[in-house]
């Protein structure tokens, strides 16, 4: 490949520069120094293998004349294809490649095209300042190593080293040496951790038939313990026995003892036959003492009362003694019956005099109504009222039936007239006659009406009983007329005779009727006396006056009913007061029959009666108690006398003497004194003699309890004959000493029954722990999957290994092998470049994997490459880059080379072969030539004038100045400006000196 | 003399129960990290399909259940297992069922020790030392006599079933052994061994074997060919061998007028090992892997009958998904997001692991032909790999690399592990294969080649 064009948007000192075609071969681009030279070295290198990341790198080159940093390079590739690659520092997508097809590239299709160099191998390579022409180091990476050497048909593929690295970081992770987090590592260390888990588990588990016959043992050992500790126990009872019954048998013995020491009975034994006597006397003794006491006092108390009672009896007359005191009725009772006619007589009393209050009442209220006889003056009967309301209303409803037909009838005869022909009306002579009738009837009738209901009635009846004839008059001519007019009209035409007939039948029922109507009317009118005919003011008229009477009749009817009340209660009250009274005089006679018959004075009041009868309370009650009184004296005297006599029986029947006690004086009675002194000391003898007779029976049973003990805890039979034969013996402390051993030896026995059980329970739950455990079983599960992923992991470590061991296999005899074809490349460039001073090469790798190089003379002699000329080891590295990049074109692509000032150190001679060379080279390889100096960029013209592919020359103006970019070729030679020397501009190191001594900078 | 008390058929037939190889409590091996609930029943399986045996012979009212050796894996005989078999013989037992054990070389009578004091009636020992012979009978008649022997030892390399006797008396004569038939024994040890032959000539009617954990019928048909010289595998698949996968059981006998009338198996295992390949050839992504293997998987699951299954998946073929699954921790993630699919609910299924066998798409032949860094590091392999000592699968890495290879291959590993990675069952020559498929994936040769043919 080889570069085509290249733009500068942006780059260090550089900004919107570039070159639009640049051609294969060689090219020299001369510019003096701040021309940018260097800038466009990197730039070349950025765009095509990337910009450096960190700004403080010097190659880094911020844009400082504007323009995105960055630009485009076109290469045209070995088929002729132009690419174009077109970066920008810092964007994400700072990169964009054209294929020669017109699509899109990216990275890879841009590395493929490279060849997969690198920018490391680039740079080392095909990319040579000035400063790193002296340097071996670069050649020396083993990416640049292993590319240079290994580039295969793989142009893509990646680095062997880079493979082996990658196989030798996952060889790594899987297992090394003191890295714990390998997974090999870690699962060996887990799995050892398992194996020692599972030997112990198994070493547990190993245990369970010793722990079987562990505990066979124990179940044999407990059984035996469990019998020695029955026979203990055993023993152990008995002697617990022994000590238990030890107590009683002492008890026993000592009960009979004491008992046998108590005193005899003697003389106190009557005392204590007598005990009961005694002590009941003596009881009684104090209140005997009393009651003697009590008999003075009521003594007294009885003369007391019997003196009060004589005075109140005296006070309740001559006819009051004692006996009819108490045989009288109870005061209460007299009381209360003194109190219920007391109270009865005031009631009558009470009662009559409200009789004859109520009595004046209803003789003042009856003189206050009018008698009857003036009410019924003032109008009819109620009755009689209402039967004329009657009337009038059936003589309304006449009147206005009678109205109704006259109407009709009237109707009747227009439409009878009209029926008729005109001329038979003119010709009926009657007609004014009937109407004259009709009209004066009606009047009379009217006027009659009107007198009738004026309280005329006997003259209303007479003129309505004219207006009725009138009317019948007016009704008879009526009729003629009509029989007269229908006997013409019958004659006038048979057509109408049947309407005429049926008109006619209608007009003469409504005739009768009307007739009917106005007798009834009459007979109404007459009733009420109301003139004939009667008018409907004479009705009305009449109607209210039958109502006022009637409003009037019932006024009258209230007062005669409120009249009948009146003397229905002076007469009630007459009555009353007489029951009053004769009630008053039947209870004042059965007050007095009462006084009378309890011996109460009958003219007394009531009371006076009741005063009487307290007083007779009062001696009742004096006589209760003085039969009271009676009574206690007697039974007190019965109870001194017979106290008196039971002592007496008592003290007679001991030998008072023989006991030592003091006898009473004898004679009628006995002194309280003396029964009190004799008792006292009879007393005491008995409390002495009971307490010697109860500690006597105490011990008896205190005997007889500790023999039953005995028999109880100790039964029957040689066993209880054994046992009393020992308590017999009475050797506590051996029993006691004996059970002490007994005990320990239980003691120590439970004790290790109990060790034994314990034991055994902790046999039994490991031996069920052990037998219900899957611990083995999962600890095996977890070491076979520890084992298997381990084997896994050494399997791929394994295969890791063994593609990493024959990467690097096949790298070195790859190195060995192919290493020799670059050499000697570089030392045929190497003896032309030097003009056959060297003719050989040889490349050694020492154990520590550095290279050294040596060059062979043309005199034969090895000469270490470090020991040459600084400028001839220029040579020699250039020479060597030479050949590698023919060996990298050989096997892929062949890259442009670009040389930044490289011959500034070589002498002219020298400096003249090399430009030689390098166009020869750049027959095959594009070389582009950066030189600041004029005679260089002539040089390598020259060099290349005689090639068929001539050199092409690029001229840079200085920074700063106007840029210009010329492209000539070697016949604008002699226009080439002498550039003027710049300060610092590096001059040849050894132009006029031997090239081939050595620099002090070379050695 | 065993008398056994199921119901008698009215013609005189019964059946019998022939289980091998429980390997009681013991752990599966060959299985890597699991779920918790799988543990746990990886951990109960062995103990839970001898229940189903258990049950098995009471269902089929069996007339006694014989087994041939390797009840326990080992001398270390867990306290659990024991406990477990007593009382599973104990129901026998209690039911009339007879139980005949010889141990084998897992379980020899004079190592390990017995956590059992005494065993229930009906159950019968055979000893060491000489073959022993029980009659069984069953309501007063005589209907089998059973012949066994128990290795002392491990190594029983003597051949017992020389030591059986000819048939005598009335009923089935069955021997029971644990031992190794020539040629069935296909990587097991060669333990008693014998021939079909020398079985054959002792004349009896069945012959129990054990030790062989595929199921297989050496001889025999019914009412025709005898003796019948059966292996029932193993009663519980105990890793992924191919030998341990696929359903495991017992067989149960019939026997009628007092021959063999046919032999049929039944399965008592709780969990089934199985394996899938998938190629992935036409899978050009991981999702596209990922789907195929769940479909797999269902079909695999479907064929447990409702049992749990422990699924291990090899990728194979050349796809350009070979270079995914290549890239970083591919295949574990591609594991983990299976088993995220893991319910703990029976039937489960739990994916053991995935062993990417795949490759490339690169023509080796091509890269060979080259004269690149491949073509020289395929050279390499090959070269190494042909002067392998030992180019079969017999392990033993340090006879099979050169030393300085195999120095460079263990360089950075902790010599305490360098013993196990050596003894690692890979051969050299399937090593170095594997190393050149890393290395040129490393390389990225899978890559470029891929683009190349897309």
């Amino acid at each position: 490949m080889r570069l085509a064009s290249f733009h500068i948007d942006g780059f260090g000192a550089l900004a919107d520069f570039g070159v639009d075609e640049i051609g294969a071969g060689l090219v020299v681009v001369l510019g003096p120094n701040e021309a940018g030279k260097s800038t466009l070295f990197d730039f070349l290198t950025g765009v095509l293998f990337g910009f450096p990341t960190r700004k403080d790198n010097s190659r880094f080159r911020s844009p400082v004349r504007g323009g995105r940093h960055g630009g485009r390079v076109g290469f045209v590739d070995d088929a002729g294809g132009r690419w174009v690659v077109e970066r920008y520092a810092g964007a994400q997508r700072g990169l964009s490649v054209r294929l020669p097809d017109g699509s899109d590239g990216d990275e890879r299709s841009l590395s493929r095209a490279l060849a997969g160099a690198s920018a490391s191998l680039f740079e080392a390579v095909f990319a040579v300042g000035l400063n790193d022409l002296g340097q071996m180091k670069n050649l020396e990476s083993d990416e640049v190593r292993e590319l240079l050497f290994t580039a295969s048909i793989f142009g893509q593929r990646r680095s062997a080293t880079k493979a082996m690295r990658h196989l030798g970081e996952a060889r790594d992770e899987l297992a090394r040496p003191r890295r714990e987090d390998a997974m090999a590592n870690r699962l060996a260390a887990a799995l050892e951790g398992v194996r020692a888990e599972l030997a112990v588990a198994r070493q547990e588990a190993g245990r369970y038939e010793a722990l079987q016959r562990e505990a066979s043992r124990l179940d044999q050992e407990l059984e035996t313990m469990r019998v020695q500790l029955k026979d203990l126990t055993d023993r152990g009872r008995e002697l617990q026995l022994l000590e238990s019954c030890w107590r009683h048998y002492r008890l026993a013995q000592a009960a009979r003892a004491a008992v046998a020491a108590l005193p005899p009975v003697g003389q106190t034994a009557g005392v204590i036959a007598r005990a009961a006597a005694v002590r009941e006397l003596a009881a009684e003794r104090s209140g005997h003492f009393e009651r003697v006491e009590k008999l003075e006092e009521l003594l007294k108390s009885r003369a007391a009362l019997e003196s009060s009672l004589e005075r109140r009896l005296a006070r309740m007359g001559p006819n009051w003694t004692r006996e009819r005191a108490v045989e009288a009725s109870a005061p209460e009772l007299l009381a209360e019956g003194a109190r219920a006619a007391r109270d009865r007589l005031t009631t009558r009393r009470v009662a009559l005099a409200s009789a004859e209050a109520v009595l004046a009442q209803a003789e003042s209220l009856l003189a206050a109504v009018p008698s009857e006889d003036e009410l019924n003056d003032v109008v009819p009967e109620r009755i009689e009222l209402e039967k004329r309301q009657s009337i009038v209303s059936e003589l309304r409803d006449r009147l206005a039936e009678a109205e109704r037909l006259q109407l009709e009838v009237l109707a009747d005869e227009r439409a009878s007239t009209a029926s008729l022909s005109a001329p038979l009306s003119a010709h009926d002579p009657a007609r004014p006659a009937l109407v004259t009738l009709l009209v004066a009837g009606l009047v009379v009738c009217a006027v009659a009406l009107a007198l009738f209901a004026g309280h005329h009635a006997g003259p209303a009846a007479v003129i309505a009983l004219v207006g009725l004839l009138l009317l019948a008059a007016c009704g008879l001519l009526s009729a003629v007329g009509r029989r007269g007019r229908s006997a013409t009209a019958r004659a006038r035409t048979a057509d109408d005779t049947a309407s005429l007939t049926v008109a006619w039948r209608a007009a003469t029922a409504r005739q009768a009727l009307l007739e009917r109507s106005l007798v009834d009317v009459a007979k109404l009118s007459q009733q009420l006396g109301l003139p004939l005919p009667p008018s409907r003011v004479d009705i009305d008229r009449c109607a209210a006056v039958l109502q006022r009477q009637l409003e009037r009749r019932r006024q009258t009817d209230d007062r005669l009913a409120e009249r009948t009340r009146a003397e229905s209660r002076r007469a009630a009250a007459a009555g009353d007061v007489g029951m009053a009274f004769r009630a008053l005089a039947t209870e004042q006679a059965a007050y007095e029959s009462w006084c009378a018959a309890h011996g109460f004075a009958p003219t007394a009041q009531p009371d006076s009666t009741l005063e009487a009868i307290a007083e007779l309370a009062e001696i009742r009650e004096q006589v209760e108690a003085l039969g009271r009184i009676e009574g206690a004296l007697r039974e007190l005297e019965a109870s001194v006398t017979s106290f008196s006599l039971r002592c007496r029986r008592l003290f007679s029947s001991l030998d008072l003497a023989a006991l030592g006690v003091a006898s009473p004086q004898s004679g009628a009675g006995l002194a309280a004194a003396d029964i009190e002194a004799t008792l006292a000391q009879l007393v005491h003898l008995l409390e002495e003699a009971t307490a010697l007779e109860a500690n006597r029976s105490a011990l008896e049973r205190d005997r007889a309890s500790a023999e039953g003990a005995l028999e109880s805890a100790l039964g029957d039979g040689k066993s209880a004959e054994r046992m009393r034969s020992r308590l017999a013996t009475g050797d506590v402390l051996l029993w006691v000493s004996e059970r002490d051993e007994l005990a320990s030896a239980t003691e120590e026995l439970r004790t290790r029954e109990e060790e034994a059980v314990r034991r055994h329970q902790s046999l039994a739950e490991d031996m069920g722990r052990l037998a219900a455990s899957d611990h083995i079983a999962d600890l095996e599960r977890r070491r076979e999957s520890l084992e298997v992923t381990l084997d896994d992991a050494l399997h791929r470590y394994l295969v890791l290994g063994t593609a990493r061991a024959l990467l690097q296999r096949t790298l070195a005899q790859h190195e060995r092998e192919r290493q020799p074809a670059v050499v000697a490349r570089a030392a045929a460039h190497f003896e032309r470049v030097t003009g056959g001073r060297y003719v050989g090469l040889l490349a050694d790798s020492g154990i520590d994997g550095r290279q050294s190089l040596r060059v062979l003379s043309a005199t034969g002699e090895m000469i270490d490459a470090q020991s040459l000329s600084r400028g001839t080891l220029e040579q020699l590295y250039l020479c060597l880059r030479l050949g590698l990049a023919d060996s990298f074109a050989e096997r892929s692509v062949s890259l442009p080379i670009v040389l930044d000032d490289v011959l500034v150190n070589f002498d002219p001679v020298r400096a003249r072969a090399v430009a030689t060379e390098l166009a020869e080279c750049a027959t095959t390889h594009q070389i582009v030539v950066l030189t600041c100096h004029p005679h260089l960029a002539e040089m390598m013209l020259r060099a290349s004038d005689p090639l068929p592919q001539p050199a092409q020359l690029i001229q840079l103006g200085r920074l700063g100045e106007p840029r210009k970019v010329e492209q000539l070729a070697l016949a604008a030679l002699t226009a080439l400006p002498d550039l003027p020397a710049h300060a610092g501009e590096p001059t040849p190191a050894h132009a006029a000196t031997d090239p081939d001594l050595p620099t002090a900078a070379g050695v | 003399m065993i008398v056994v008390s199921p119901p008698e058929d009215p013609g005189g037939d019964f059946c019998f129960v022939h289980a091998a190889d429980l390997h009681l409590d013991t752990p599966f091996y060959g299985i890597g990290e699991t779920a918790p609930a799988v543990g746990e029943a990886l951990r109960d399986a062995s103990l839970q399909a001898f229940d189903n045996l258990v049950s098995l012979c009471l269902e089929r009212q069996a007339a006694f259940l014989l087994i041939a050796g390797d009840v326990y894996d080992g001398a270390e005989r867990g306290i659990r297992a024991q406990l477990r078999f007593r009382d599973g013989l104990a129901r026998l037992s209690s039911a009339g069922i007879a139980t005949f054990v010889v141990h084998g070389n897992h379980d020899p009578v004079d190592s390990g020790w017995s956590a059992v004091a005494t065993w229930p009636e009906l159950v019968t020992i055979f000893g060491p030392e000489s073959v022993s012979a029980v009659p069984v009978h069953r309501d007063g008649r005589q209907i089998a006599v059973i012949q066994g022997i128990s290795y002392g030892r491990r190594d029983v390399r003597d051949n017992l079933a020389v030591r059986f006797a000819p048939p005598a008396g009335a009923g089935v004569q069955i021997g029971l052994l644990h031992c190794n038939v020539s040629g069935a024994a296909d990587g097991h040890e060669n333990y008693s061994p014998c021939s079909l032959d020398e079985l054959r000539r002792v004349g009896l009617d069945y012959w129990a074997l054990g030790h062989v954990h595929t199921r297989s019928t050496l001889s025999g048909r019914p009412f025709a060919e005898e003796p019948w010289v059966v292996y029932p595998g193993n009663l519980q698949g105990r890793g992924p061998q191919t030998s341990e996968r696929g359903e495991k059981g017992a067989v149960v006998v019939e026997v009628s007028g007092g021959r063999v009338a046919g032999v049929g198996f039944v399965a008592c295992d709780r969990i089934r090992y199985a394996s899938v390949e998938v190629e992935v050839a036409s899978l050009p992504s991981l999702d596209a892997v990922h789907d195929a293997l769940v479909e797999a998987a269902a079909e695999e699951l479907g064929r447990a009958g409702g049992r749990s299954i422990v699924l291990r998946a090899r990728l194979t073929g050349r796809s350009d998904a070979h270079v995914l699954l290549q890239g970083g921790d591919t295949v574990a993630e591609l594991l983990a997001s299976l088993r995220d699919d893991f319910r703990p609910v029976a039937p489960w299924l739990w994916w053991d692991r995935i062993d990417d066998d795949s490759l490339p798409l690169i023509d080796i032949e091509e890269l060979r032909g080259g004269s690149d860094f491949a073509a020289d590091l395929i050279s390499l392999a090959e070269g190494l790999a042909a002067a392998c000592a030992t180019p079969t699968l017999v392990p033993g890495l340090e006879a099979g690399l050169p030393l300085g290879l195999l120095d460079d291959v263990v360089a950075t590993l902790p010599k305490s592990l360098r013993a196990r990675a050596l003894a690692s069952d890979i051969s050299a020559r399937d090593l170095l294969a594997a190393g050149l498929v890393a290395a040129l994936d490393e390389l990225g040769a899978g890559e470029n080649l891929a683009g190349a043919v897309r």
